[in-house]
């Protein structure tokens, strides 16, 4: 199989870029924050002595005069899926490596691009604000070579004899753990050729499982299969929060009326949600996410709540929250309901369909529930909130 | 200082309840509350309490409020308040 790989250097820092023109002439940081630490995700492309994942004490401490900016991760992601969708629009096989990296599928699009140059040219044009650098070869780790070192606006083409070019590269290009890599240094493994001329076997020995993989990815092959998109339903939901808050209520209310809404929309179809994803921004822009399964579909908004408070219970905000939103990430159906006993639940459950038929005629919501905000306020609009009643 | 980040609740998400209300006032030298203007204008016999409201101080847009619960001449009590932001009045539960 050919794939071509796409490379798009600075992903981070050129989404920036993107919303912000102004970065082009000055010299950003983008962050992030790992317990108490502050981190570099990226940095402006002529920027030298960085790199990902330094701390930003040092990078600093190279580069005093820049701006700071915090990783947006929900948005690169949107400009990521943005040229996701738009490449598929190129091939029907788009595997979303990492934001920054793709692999496209290139077999069968012979009619379509006569050649390797018209099928570059119809990629390069999806990406062409994001510097990309491209790679054409027979499996996704010489593809990401042939990216990696291929000439600025052109492409490479990794075909035929490659251990000419694998030979002399250094062992870093290995998509290996920590620990190999470091192991490879201590054998005085430098580049790729050396690790090739071993036998496999005692490779394989001092090298465990991974060994198999270095050794074989050293002589440029690599079984690792194309994973196109899989195109999943994704329900998502934001809402800016009235005020800034650090109050857990004050964002669970605000998750609680998300919740409604998606359980009140037609998208769900009778299922249940089996995983979500949770974010929050706060006003300092850290950006907090937490994937939640649910071991049997939460049918309601009620068990789906109890679930997520223990999840912001146990897992601080990094700052006061201004926005908060759900992804919902997986769906299924119970595996089995019964209608109530008793009769108090059964006519909740008659208003709640009655409550969904009167919005379903006269739209938006109708009825609401008075909900503690935050009831200790002083600001008295602060303390209670109108939330739709669970439809 | 925090921004106004400029985004709009949806309409369906989140009412906030008990939202000041705008109201006519007239005010003395002093800027007291001389008179409402509720249906008719009435006037203000006694300021029964009075008490100051400065939070949100990080943000762009700080509450600061100057309460006064009054009893207007018709036997009527009222919580009003000057913002003292915008010079504005307004009527409020507290």
């Amino acid at each position: 199989m050919r794939i071509l790989c796409v490379l798009l250097p600075h992903f981070p820092w050129r989404c920036e870029l993107r919303r912000h023109p102004a970065l082009a002439d000055r010299p950003a940081i983008v962050t992030y924050t790992e317990g108490s630490q502050k981190l570099v995700t990226d940095y402006s492309p002529h920027l030298e002595g960085l790199r990902p994942d330094m701390s930003l004490q040092e990078a600093l401490a190279r580069h005093g005069e820049v701006e700071m900016l915090h990783a947006d991760i929900p948005y690169y992601r949107s400009v990521f899926n943005e040229l996701l969708d738009a490449l598929e629009q190129k091939s029907p096989l788009v595997e979303g490596a990492d934001p920054g990296c793709v692999y496209i599928g290139v077999d069968g699009l012979q009619l379509i691009y006569p050649d390797d140059n018209a099928l570059v040219d119809a990629v390069r044009g999806v990406v062409t604000d994001f510097a990309p650098r491209l790679g054409i070869a027979a499996n996704k780790f010489l593809a990401s070579l042939a990216a990696r070192y291929s000439p600025p606006g052109d492409f490479k083409v990794l075909s035929g004899a490659i251990n000419s070019f694998l030979k002399d590269l250094s062992c870093d290009v290995l998509p290996v753990s920590v620990k190999s890599r470091s192991k490879l240094r201590d054998f005085g493994l430098a580049t790729l050729g050396q690790v090739a001329a071993l036998p496999p076997g005692p490779f394989q020995s001092q090298f465990g499982p991974e060994g198999k993989r270095i050794w074989e990815l050293s002589r440029g092959h690599d079984d690792t299969p194309l994973y196109p998109r899989f195109m999943e339903e994704v329900i998502e939901e934001s809402a800016a929060l009235p005020s800034v808050t650090v109050s857990l209520d004050a964002i669970l209310v605000a998750l609680e009326s998300l919740l409604a809404r998606i359980f009140a929309g037609n998208t769900l179809k009778g299922r249940g949600i089996h995983s979500l994803t949770l974010w929050t921004r706060s006003w300092n822009a850290e950006h907090w996410e937490r994937n939640i399964n649910f071991k049997e579909p939460a049918m309601d908004v009620r068990s789906a709540v109890s679930r997520i408070k223990r999840i912001l219970e146990n897992y601080p905000q990094p700052g006061p929250v201004e926005q908060a939103g759900i992804k919902i990430t997986g769906l299924g159906y119970p595996r089995g309901r019964q209608k109530s006993l008793f009769r108090e639940v059964r006519a909740k459950d008659h208003l709640a369909e009655d409550i969904k038929q009167l919005e379903l005629k006269l739209g938006n919501p109708q009825v609401y529930t008075v909900k503690e905000v935050e009831p200790w306020s002083r600001i008295p609009e602060r303390r209670y909130a109108l939330t739709p009643t669970n439809r | 200082m925090v921004e106004n980040t400029g985004k709009t609740l949806r309409a369906d998400t989140y009412k906030p309840v008990n939202t000041p209300e705008p109201l006519k006032i007239e005010e003395d030298a002093s800027g007291l509350p001389l008179a409402v203007r509720l249906k008719r204008r009435q006037a203000v016999a006694t300021i029964e309490d009075k008490w100051r409201l400065d939070d949100e101080w990080w943000r762009k847009e700080p509450v600061s409020r100057l309460y006064y619960n009054v009893l207007l001449a018709s036997g009527q009590r009222l919580v009003l308040y000057k913002d003292l932001v915008t010079g504005g009045w307004y009527q409020q539960e507290y």
